[in-house]
């Protein structure tokens, strides 16, 4: 049974992905990095909600990611689905973090989600970028795009996970369905 | 409330399990997956569409931004290829012309199975006294000075000299040098005719005294009966004027001679 938290969850992954598909895909910084709202979405979730959330809205955001995506359909749920429990685990032990800190937790999540992502699609036999200088200078500047859009990221995950924003997050999630 | 970690371990092998099996089902080519994305893709097509064109100024103006020098460079590689192109655009026309002029040199079908080459006319030069027309072809090519240069209308004129291994002179049949001898078709009346120097008008010289079967507009050819020019080589038609006076208009347009063939007769140099 779907709750106003999914339907949240469902309008966010949505646009999301149109977004993503109808401009994101376009704008490229440097003529490399592509900014990923999808990578921001399971970023603020992962960081904002206990680890079985996470990665539940994990699996379903990274669903959402093969919809539009070539490879193997269902290689960015699983991705997304261990990034997101993974980030949840993080969240789980940095509760405390200030402001500043969740930016560095940000960019590092943001540039280890889309390597994995990469170090996925060899594994599922598609063609990630190469191993090199130039790949390491792109996952900084995914870092630099997480740092900024993490708090974003957040805003939009509370209102996803959560009744009210300021309340007591609800990590229940997947026991409420 | 806490949560059962044997809870979220059951969660969790469930999504993995359900994620491979979606993997497995679409690598196997399962319907229903592909189904689902171009589905997705088509509901969502409007929007994303509606979207990409809302924002392309923005868009725009951030690719203009951050490939600012790439867009110049581009811009100057851009103006550079219409230039060409108009460049290509306004030769078409004599590219056209040349190709006209080269089916024109080269449909000539008479002279049986003799060599013939074909040559391009690299300068045309008329003084007051002579016209002097210059090609690509010489010695290299067989060339001899005498051999009949013909376009597919008809007889033009003859190799005047081959002074080099890939060039050549030719004398046009409007010269007052070159005497051709010609059959009339029709009536078969034989005759000698002359250049008068101009373009337009051929002298001739009729051979046989009854004339009466002469008629004007009767199409005259080469006769053979000269080792330069093979038989049957269209040279022109009679006309006869008001006063009595006759004269041939020849056949070739001498203003239109882009190329040129050389029949590779027996002519002893």
């Amino acid at each position: 049974m779907i709750s106003a938290r999914w339907s949240h969850v469902l309008v966010v992954l949505t646009a999301a992905s149109v977004l993503q598909t109808g401009i994101f895909d376009q704008l490229l910084i440097l003529d490399r990095v592509r900014i990923d709202l999808l990578v921001m979405v399971l970023l603020g979730v992962g960081l904002t909600a206990d680890p079985r959330s996470a990665a539940v809205l994990g699996f379903f955001t990274g669903l959402s990611v093969d919809f539009f995506r070539s490879g193997p359909f269902g290689m960015h749920a699983l991705l997304f689905l261990f990034a997101g429990w993974l980030l949840g685990m993080t969240r789980d032990r940095m509760l405390l973090a200030d402001g500043s800190f969740r930016t560095v937790q940000g960019a590092v999540a943001a540039s280890s989600i889309t390597a994995a992502t990469w170090i996925g699609a060899a594994v599922f036999g598609q063609t990630p970028p190469p191993f090199n200088t130039q790949t390491l200078v792109d996952l900084l500047w995914i870092g630099l795009v997480g740092a900024v859009l993490v708090h974003p990221a957040d805003r939009v995950a509370q209102w996803m996970l959560f009744r009210r924003p300021g309340r007591t997050p609800r990590t229940d999630l997947a026991r409420s369905e | 409330m806490a949560k059962s970690p044997s809870v979220s371990r059951r969660i969790l092998f469930l999504l993995t399990v359900t994620a491979l099996g979606l993997m497995t089902a679409d690598v196997r080519g399962f319907g229903p997956i592909d189904s689902a994305r171009s589905t997705a893709l088509a509901v969502s097509s409007p929007f994303r569409d509606f979207v990409g064109t809302a924002v392309s100024p923005i868009a725009d103006t951030w690719n203009g931004a951050v490939h600012y020098d790439e867009l110049e460079a581009e811009n100057a590689q851009l103006r550079l290829e219409v230039a060409q192109l108009e460049g290509d655009v306004a030769r078409l026309p004599d590219i056209e012309s040349d190709l006209d002029e080269l089916l024109a040199a080269t449909g000539f079908d008479v002279a049986g199975d003799l060599g013939r080459v074909t040559a391009r006319v690299i300068s045309d030069r008329q003084t007051g006294i002579e016209r002097v027309i210059e090609i690509n072809r010489g010695s290299a090519d067989g060339l001899v000075v005498g051999m009949p240069v013909v376009v597919g209308a008809g007889l033009a004129g003859r190799v005047d000299d081959v002074f080099a291994d890939h060039r050549s002179t030719v004398l046009l049949i409007t010269d007052s040098r070159v005497r051709v001898g010609l059959n009339g078709v029709d009536s078969g009346v034989s005759a000698i005719t002359t250049g008068k120097g101009r373009n337009d008008q051929l002298e001739v010289e009729f051979q046989a005294i009854d004339l009466e079967s002469v008629q004007g507009g009767e199409r005259f050819e080469t006769n053979g009966f000269s080792e330069l020019y093979p038989p049957d080589i269209p040279v022109g038609s009679l006309v006869v004027a008001d006063d009595g006076s006759v004269f041939l208009i020849p056949f070739v347009d001498f203003d239109k001679l882009g190329f040129v063939t050389i029949i590779l007769t027996e002519v002893t140099p």
